[in-house]
C-alpha cells in the first residue's frame, strides 16, 4: 500500500486552488475534463453529469523524475560518506536498508542538493557520536525539498495550497510520506529535520497518520531549531509509535490547522484501484471530499516508473467509474 | 563590502570576492621523506560548522590508514583507498551584504589502487600512471548516470589532459567536466602525481556556484573568474620533492624506457561501452 493524494480531484469544485489540477477544459453544465498532476504521476479525469468521475488515464511523469534530478523538485537523496562523490537521487524513494538509518529532511533552499548535502553532513555529525559514526561509515540520506527561502510555520488546510510554495511544502510531504511509509520495516530509522524541514516532516506524518496501521517502531524523529509547533509534530509521532527526540522553538502549526482532502488508495497487482479517503479536522472536514471504495480500473497503459505512487506492476486496462460524494 | 552577512539578493552579474592569496601561508608535508608543499589561504568555510582537514607534519607510509571508499548503496568498487591529507573551503562573498555567493572546495588526498591482480607496477612509469589515472577517474565518475534519459553519464573525463613538466616525477592536470545536456554541476579540477610507487598525490578543486541552475543561467549571475585565479594560484604553488628513496623507485621504473613523458593528449573515456558490459567492469579493471 502506498500513500497516494488525489486530493486535486476536488479542488475544482471546490473554489480551492490547487495545483495538482494542470488544465481542465470546460464542457457544457460546468463538467469537464480534469489533469491532475501527482509528483510522479499524471492522471486525466472526465467529470461526468452525475458528479462522478471518470479516471482516463494515469501515467508516470518522466519529467518530473528529470526535475527530482535537476533539484527542481523534492525527491529523496542518497549521500556517500565521502564528500567527493556526488549523492544520488532515489527515484523511488527507498533509503538504504540499513540499521538506524539518520533521514535528514531539509529546510527549502535554492542550492543545489549537492551543496544542502555538504551542509547537512556538518549539521548531522553534531548530534552525537552514533550518527557521526553512522554516517561516516555509510553515509546518510537526504529528504531534499527546493525552493525560495525556508519554511517558517505551517498554514491552515484552506490555505495549504494557496500559494506555489505551500503547494510545494505539500507535495514533497507526500513524497516523504511515501518513503517513510517504505521504511516502515526498516530498523531505527532516524528522521533529522533541518530547520523548516519540520514543517515537510509534519506534514508528512499527518498524511501517514491517515493511513491505518501503520506504525513506525523504533524510528525516531529529531528537529532541529524547528520553526514549526513541535508538539503537534511529536503528538502525530506518538501515534506512528516514533520515539521523539525533539527540541526547540514552538510555533505555526496548530493541532486544528490540518490539511483536508487527502485521498488514500491502494493499488493492487490485479489492477483494481482501492480507494479510501478520510474528512479531517475541522478546516479539512467542511472541503473533505470523500471516495469510498470505489473500485477503479484505469483505463489506458500505465508504466509507472519508480514504483513513486504506485507500487504494483501494472494497472490493467478497463474504465470504472469514481463516484463523487461531497460533504458540504 | 564583500563580507558574509546576506541583507539582500545579488542582481545581475556579480564578481564575489574570496580570500587573498598574497597572505596564504605554505603548508607542508612529509611523506616517507617525499616532501610536499603548496600555499593555500586560511580555511574559511561558508558555514563555521564545516571542519577543515589539515595534515600533519610528517607521516609514516606503512601507518597511515588508508580508508576503502567503497559505501553501501552507491556502484562503486572497492578497488581503491584513500588517505585525507588537507581540505579547506574557502567562501566567496559578494559586494553589499549580498552573502556567499560562491565557494572553492580544495582536496588533498592520498589514493590508491588495491586488489589489481596484476600488482607488478610502478606508477612512476608513465604507461602504469595514466592507466590508473583513467581506472580511477572511470570508478569515480563512471557510475552516475541518468536514468531519465536514457543513462546517459553525468560526466566527460579527462578533459583539457596537460602533463605538467616542472615536476620530477610524472604528473598531469585534468578537468573532469559535467555533461550540461545532462546535469548542472561544477566542473571538478585535479591535479595528480605519484608520491610512490603505489600511492597517487590528488589535489582536487570544485568550484561552486550553490544555485541549482544550469551553468549558463549560473554564469549570468556568479562570476567564476576569481574562485579560478584562486585555483590557479595554488596549482601553481605545488612543489614535490621526492626522497631518495621515490626517486630510487621511479630510476627502476623507468629503466630501459626512452620517452618518460606522458601522453600529450588524453581523449574523454568511452563509458558507455562499460555500461553496457557492467557485470564485466570489475573483472576487466583487475584484469590490468
Amino acid at each position: 500500500m502506498v500513500v497516494r493524494g488525489i486530493e486535486g480531484l476536488s479542488a475544482g469544485k471546490l473554489h480551492l486552488d490547487n495545483i495538482y489540477i494542470e488544465e481542465k477544459k470546460s464542457l457544457a453544465y460546468g463538467k469537464g475534463a480534469l489533469h491532475i498532476v501527482l509528483p510522479g504521476v499524471t492522471a486525466s479525469l472526465e467529470e461526468l453529469p452525475n458528479g462522478s468521475y471518470i479516471l482516463q488515464r494515469i501515467k508516470a511523469d518522466d519529467n518530473y523524475q528529470k526535475l527530482q534530478g535537476d533539484s527542481e523538485k523534492p525527491g529523496l537523496w542518497r549521500v556517500n560518506k565521502n564528500k567527493l562523490i556526488e549523492p544520488e537521487i532515489q527515484h523511488d524513494g527507498m533509503i538504504l536498508n540499513e540499521k538506524y538509518r539518520p533521514v535528514v529532511i531539509t529546510d527549502m533552499a535554492n542550492d543545489d542538493a549537492r551543496d544542502i548535502a555538504i551542509i547537512t553532513r556538518d549539521d548531522l555529525v553534531t548530534i552525537d557520536g552514533t550518527v557521526k559514526n553512522m554516517m561516516q561509515n555509510n553515509g546518510f540520506d537526504m529528504h531534499y525539498t527546493p525552493g525560495g527561502s525556508g519554511i517558517v510555520g505551517l498554514k491552515k488546510a484552506k490555505s495549504a495550497l494557496a500559494t506555489s510554495k505551500d503547494a510545494n511544502i505539500m507535495q514533497s510531504a507526500m513524497l516523504l510520506a511515501n518513503t517513510m511509509y517504505q521504511a516502515r520495516n526498516t530498523e531505527g530509522v532516524l528522521w533529522y529535520s533541518d530547520w523548516g524541514g519540520s514543517a515537510v516532516l509534519t506534514r508528512a506524518m499527518e498524511i501517514l497518520h491517515r493511513e491505518k496501521n501503520i506504525t513506525l517502531g523504533n524510528h525516531s524523529i529529531y528537529m532541529n531549531r524547528p520553526t514549526t509547533k513541535a508538539s503537534y509534530a511529536l503528538e502525530l509521532g506518538e501515534k506512528l509509535g516514533l520515539t521523539p527526540n525533539a527540541k526547540g522553538m514552538k510555533t505555526g502549526l496548530n493541532y486544528k490547522e490540518v490539511v483536508g482532502n487527502i485521498l488514500v488508495s491502494d493499488v493492487t497487482a490485479s489492477g483494481s484501484l482501492k480507494t479510501t479517503a478520510f474528512g479531517i479536522g475541522t478546516a479539512g472536514a467542511a472541503f473533505a471530499f470523500a471516495i469510498a471504495g470505489a473500485s477503479v480500473t484505469v483505463s489506458g497503459l500505465v508504466g509507472i516508473a519508480g514504483a513513486m505512487f504506485f507500487v504494483g506492476s501494472a494497472v490493467k486496462s478497463g474504465t470504472k467509474n469514481l463516484s463523487g460524494k461531497k460533504y458540504k | 563590502m564583500h563580507v558574509r552577512y546576506k541583507l539582500r539578493e545579488a542582481k545581475g552579474l556579480t564578481t564575489p570576492k574570496g580570500p587573498s592569496f598574497s597572505s596564504a601561508k605554505t603548508v607542508a608535508c612529509d611523506i616517507d621523506g617525499t616532501v610536499i608543499k603548496f600555499k593555500a589561504p586560511k580555511h574559511r568555510p561558508r558555514h563555521s560548522n564545516h571542519e577543515p582537514v589539515l595534515p600533519k607534519r610528517s607521516y609514516k607510509l606503512d601507518d597511515m590508514f588508508f580508508r576503502s571508499t567503497y559505501s553501501e548503496g552507491f556502484n562503486v568498487s572497492d578497488s581503491w583507498e584513500n588517505f585525507k591529507i588537507f581540505h579547506n573551503t574557502w567562501a566567496f562573498y559578494g559586494p553589499w551584504f549580498t552573502g556567499a555567493l560562491a565557494e572553492l572546495e580544495m582536496y588533498f588526498d592520498l589514493i590508491r589502487p588495491i586488489n589489481y591482480k596484476n600488482n607488478d607496477f610502478s606508477l612512476f612509469h608513465p604507461r602504469a600512471f595514466e592507466k590508473i589515472i583513467g581506472d580511477y577517474l572511470t570508478n569515480s565518475f563512471s557510475t552516475f548516470t541518468r536514468e531519465t534519459m536514457g543513462g546517459k553519464h553525468h560526466y566527460i573525463a579527462p578533459v583539457n589532459w596537460q602533463p605538467l613538466s616542472d615536476f620530477q616525477a610524472v604528473a598531469v592536470r585534468l578537468e573532469v567536466s559535467p555533461d550540461v545536456t545532462v546535469i548542472s554541476r561544477p566542473i571538478r579540477y585535479f591535479v595528480f602525481f605519484p608520491i610512490a610507487g603505489k600511492v597517487v598525490a590528488c589535489f582536487q578543486f570544485i568550484p561552486s556556484q550553490f544555485l541549482a541552475l544550469s551553468q549558463e543561467e549560473l554564469d549570468k549571475r556568479v562570476d567564476r573568474s576569481t574562485m579560478l585565479a584562486l585555483m590557479e594560484n595554488i596549482i601553481n604553488s605545488i612543489q614535490v620533492e621526492l626522497s631518495p628513496q621515490a626517486l630510487a623507485q621511479q630510476k627502476s621504473a623507468l629503466a630501459g624506457l626512452d620517452d618518460a613523458s606522458l601522453i600529450k593528449e588524453f581523449p574523454p573515456l568511452n563509458w558507455q561501452a562499460n555500461t553496457a558490459q557492467q557485470d564485466d567492469f570489475k573483472g576487466l579493471e583487475n584484469n590490468t
